[in-house]
């Protein structure tokens, strides 16, 4: 069944059908959040709040891009409400300690553990070194292939502004590379 | 950066993520530029240092259970409330035909055409029954008459 058949269905009050959207949109909605908010316990109580909120939503919901695309905003403003009541924005150590959470789930083997872990280790540092928004664009672009468009759309603001941002993300990312010694940024 | 630059990066930056299908930057500027030159590089090595892993969440059964009870609660609550908007609906259209007949019955009333309506309606509640039988005859006839025309 496809997603839009699946969001008609859910709309006309077909439980199982509301439930398979929500599920099926779970991992990415859990995976921008804790990329964004860089707070393992943080993203889960946020992805658990937005669900719910699109449950008690679903009716207003318009189809036109992808539905994550709609979670994805309800779980930003979320935590943008969030930072605002609590004026506070995640640390690296907590991001480790998320991190940590993100790395138990990873692959069988031995060999694929210890890759994803460095792998995970990369990912936090730079994605730590970005402003919020700019974190967000780049997540949405490199993560999970969104367009310039539908990520306008989640941010609310010009394709320009994307663009820039991503572009300085890059900028941004690559010094934080050198700093760290990551990898040869040597040119 | 100058502008130049700048446009020449955004364009590779399109391409390297799919925006664009194809390379519409300027080639002379870039084997010219060493810093755009190298843009691409840079991108390659970020791809390469950060792969993009997809990030499996699966949701645990006792989030799924309670999303499930998530949403049956909503439902009822929806259903609820579209129950008592109903009855709230119900509740203000009574009053609104009862204030209307009463209207038109005291308009009648003033306008001293009252007893006549009522006299009428009661003529009519009164005839209503003797005609029925004599209707049910004539539907008969019909009906012989058309099986005749039939065979």
């Amino acid at each position: 069944m496809t997603e839009r058949e699946l969001i008609k269905k859910a709309q006309a009050g077909h439980n199982p059908a509301l439930n398979q959207l929500l599920l099926d949109n779970y991992s990415i909605l859990k995976g921008y959040l804790i990329k964004l908010t860089l707070q393992k316990e943080l993203a889960e109580d946020l992805t658990q709040e937005t669900l719910f909120k699109a449950v008690k939503k679903i009716q207003d919901y318009e189809p036109q891009g992808k539905f994550s695309t709609w979670l994805i905003v309800i779980g930003k403003n979320l935590y943008f409400d969030y930072l605002r009541k609590n004026k506070r924005e995640g640390s690296f150590e907590e991001y480790q300690s998320a991190s940590g959470g993100i790395r138990e789930r990873k692959g069988p083997s031995l060999e694929e553990g210890v890759m994803n872990t460095f792998a995970v280790d990369k990912m936090k540092e730079c994605l730590a070194s970005l402003s919020r928004e700019k974190r967000s664009v780049f997540i949405l672009k490199h993560y999970y292939g969104y367009s310039y468009k539908e990520i306008a759309e989640i941010e609310q603001c010009p394709i320009g502004t994307v663009r820039s941002r991503l572009h300085n993300s890059i900028e941004e990312i690559r010094q934080a590379m050198e700093k760290e010694g990551l990898d040869g940024f040597e040119m | 950066m100058d502008s130049k630059c700048r446009e020449t990066q955004y364009k590779i930056l399109d391409w390297f993520y799919e925006e664009e299908g194809t390379k519409n930057w300027d080639a002379d500027h870039v084997q010219q530029c060493r810093e755009c030159g190298n843009y691409y590089n840079k991108l390659l090595k970020i791809e390469k240092d950060l792969p993009r892993i997809p990030l499996e969440f699966q949701a645990s059964e006792s989030f799924t259970r309670a999303l499930e009870d998530q949403v049956r609660k909503e439902r009822i609550r929806v259903e609820e409330k579209k129950e008592k908007r109903s009855f709230l609906k119900d509740l203000g259209a009574f009053p609104a035909v009862a204030l209307f007949l009463l209207t038109a019955m005291g308009s009648l009333f003033y306008y001293d055409v009252g007893p006549s309506f009522i006299q009428v309606q009661l003529a009519g509640l009164l005839i209503f029954p003797l005609i029925v039988p004599i209707l049910g005859a004539f539907e008969k006839k019909r009906r012989q008459g058309r099986d005749s025309y039939g065979s």
